[in-house]
């Protein structure tokens, strides 16, 4: 009797944990932070850069970014790699679905801004296809992904800045340090010079450092190691559903 | 006696799993019907996005491109037609259509250099490629909603459960049709 009800049970539990279907997953990777350069395309100082800013971004807002450069994202297109790794990312909180993903296809030489539910009224795929066309593809280019994707990253966080009414400093260090007086290339230099041109077209503040308001914690971390904080613990959950716009170069 | 009460034990933990399975069988078959309904809901929702845009889509090609009366007629006449489908078939299909005319309507408005470089035209047609998109996204979701439903039906006993709630019908796939599937690239 007691055989056959352990039997029993083994049965039932076995109808009842049948595997729930799971979507096709392809290869989509684990994040390693806001910032994720898998296409080692970024420097190590504009992604402690980016990574800064984002946080920022994420305390006085909850909205999440989140940066990822792959090699390709075959054989889907851009627009399906880019909602399935934001659902399985789960950026942007949960109840809020407040995240954004910036995805470059590197090889594919197609770049995605994808908005989560909850910033669609924020970012209109209009805006995002402005971003994409006026600040990244001429930048990407050129061969400059540092520059795109910072001057990106700038732009929807002053995006969602002005919509929250908070107070966020939009600025960065200068992603490139500058060249040895004697001989500066005059096209880096002048690269560096644009994006300052568009950070200060944003707003006008102190040169470097930034504090938070509460003051004990320095948002840069020293040197460029690009990590966020003291280790990444993931994103919030939030979803998506297509919103945002592409692009190619 | 003893004997005895091992038994009643053993029919009670019995009864209680198998209610226990029987009440989680009905909920789970509850649950994935209603997971195709909010699914499908998103799906309308997208699809209402885009007919809202078709007015003002096709006022300002019409602006430059008089002579297609045509593509405009058909993509106005779809929209009514949408409105006034009630079944999800009706709405699939209809959704389908305008998707065809759409792209016919974009199509056309290549052949017009200056709407092309229309400020308006072109936030329009960012708009478009961003609904597209959304509808496809939602698409996905609901056809997967559907499969997991679906499935869960044909297993042994979800067909039997899903009988005991009334859901004797599989859901329906939305498939994009043939024509749909050609929509040519917008390029800006």
């Amino acid at each position: 009797m007691i055989k056959i009800s352990k039997l029993t049970i083994a049965v039932v539990l076995a109808v009842l944990v049948i595997p729930g279907l799971s979507g096709a997953d392809t290869d989509i990777p684990s994040p390693v932070g806001a910032v994720n350069d898998y296409a080692e395309v970024m420097s190590p100082r504009t992604e402690a850069e980016i990574s800064a800013l984002a946080a920022r971004l994420e305390e006085k807002t909850s909205a999440e970014v989140a940066i990822v450069t792959v090699g390709s994202v075959k054989p889907l297109t851009i627009e399906q790699y880019a909602v399935q790794l934001f659902q399985k990312w789960g950026i942007g909180k949960k109840s809020k679905d407040n995240g954004i993903l910036i995805l470059v296809a590197v090889d594919d030489r197609e770049v995605r801004i994808e908005v989560g539910y909850g910033l669609e009224g924020v970012i209109t795929d209009v805006q995002s296809k402005i971003i994409i066309n006026d600040l990244m593809l001429p930048a990407f280019r050129r061969g400059d992904y540092d520059l795109g994707i910072a001057s990106s990253v700038v732009a929807l966080t002053k995006i969602i800045r002005d919509e929250y009414g908070v107070d966020l400093e939009l600025k960065t260090r200068p992603l490139r340090l500058p060249e040895p007086p004697r001989k500066a290339s005059p096209l880096g230099g002048l690269l560096t010079f644009l994006f300052f041109i568009l950070i200060f077209g944003f707003r006008f503040g102190t040169l470097f450092f930034f504090m938070s308001s509460g003051g004990s914690r320095s948002y840069w971390s020293s040197g460029s190691s690009g990590s966020f904080g003291g280790g990444f613990g993931g994103f919030g959950g939030g979803m998506s559903g297509g919103g945002g716009a592409s692009g190619s170069w | 006696m003893k004997t005895a009460g091992i038994v009643i034990a053993v029919i009670l933990v019995i009864a209680l799993i198998f209610g226990g399975w029987f009440i989680s069988g009905l909920n789970r078959v509850v649950r994935l019907d209603e997971n195709v309904n909010s699914a499908w809901a998103q799906v309308e929702n997208q699809l209402q996005r885009r007919n809202d845009l078709i007015p003002n889509l096709v006022n300002t090609v019409k602006g430059f491109a008089e002579q297609e009366r045509e593509v405009f007629t058909r993509v106005t006449e779809l929209r009514s037609q949408w409105a006034k489908s009630d079944t999800q078939a009706q709405k699939i299909e209809t959704a389908n259509k305008i998707t065809g005319a759409l792209s016919r309507l974009l199509l056309v408005a290549e052949r017009y250099p200056q709407l092309k470089s229309n400020q308006n035209f072109l936030a329009l047609q960012s708009q478009l490629e961003g609904t597209e998109n959304r509808i496809a996204v939602e698409r996905m979701r609901y056809n997967n909603a559907v499969k997991a439903f679906n499935s869960y039906r044909r297993t042994v006993f979800g067909g039997f459960f899903a009988s005991l709630r009334g859901l004797n019908e599989p859901r329906e796939y939305f498939e994009v049709s043939e024509t749909a599937k050609e929509v040519p690239e917008v390029s800006f």
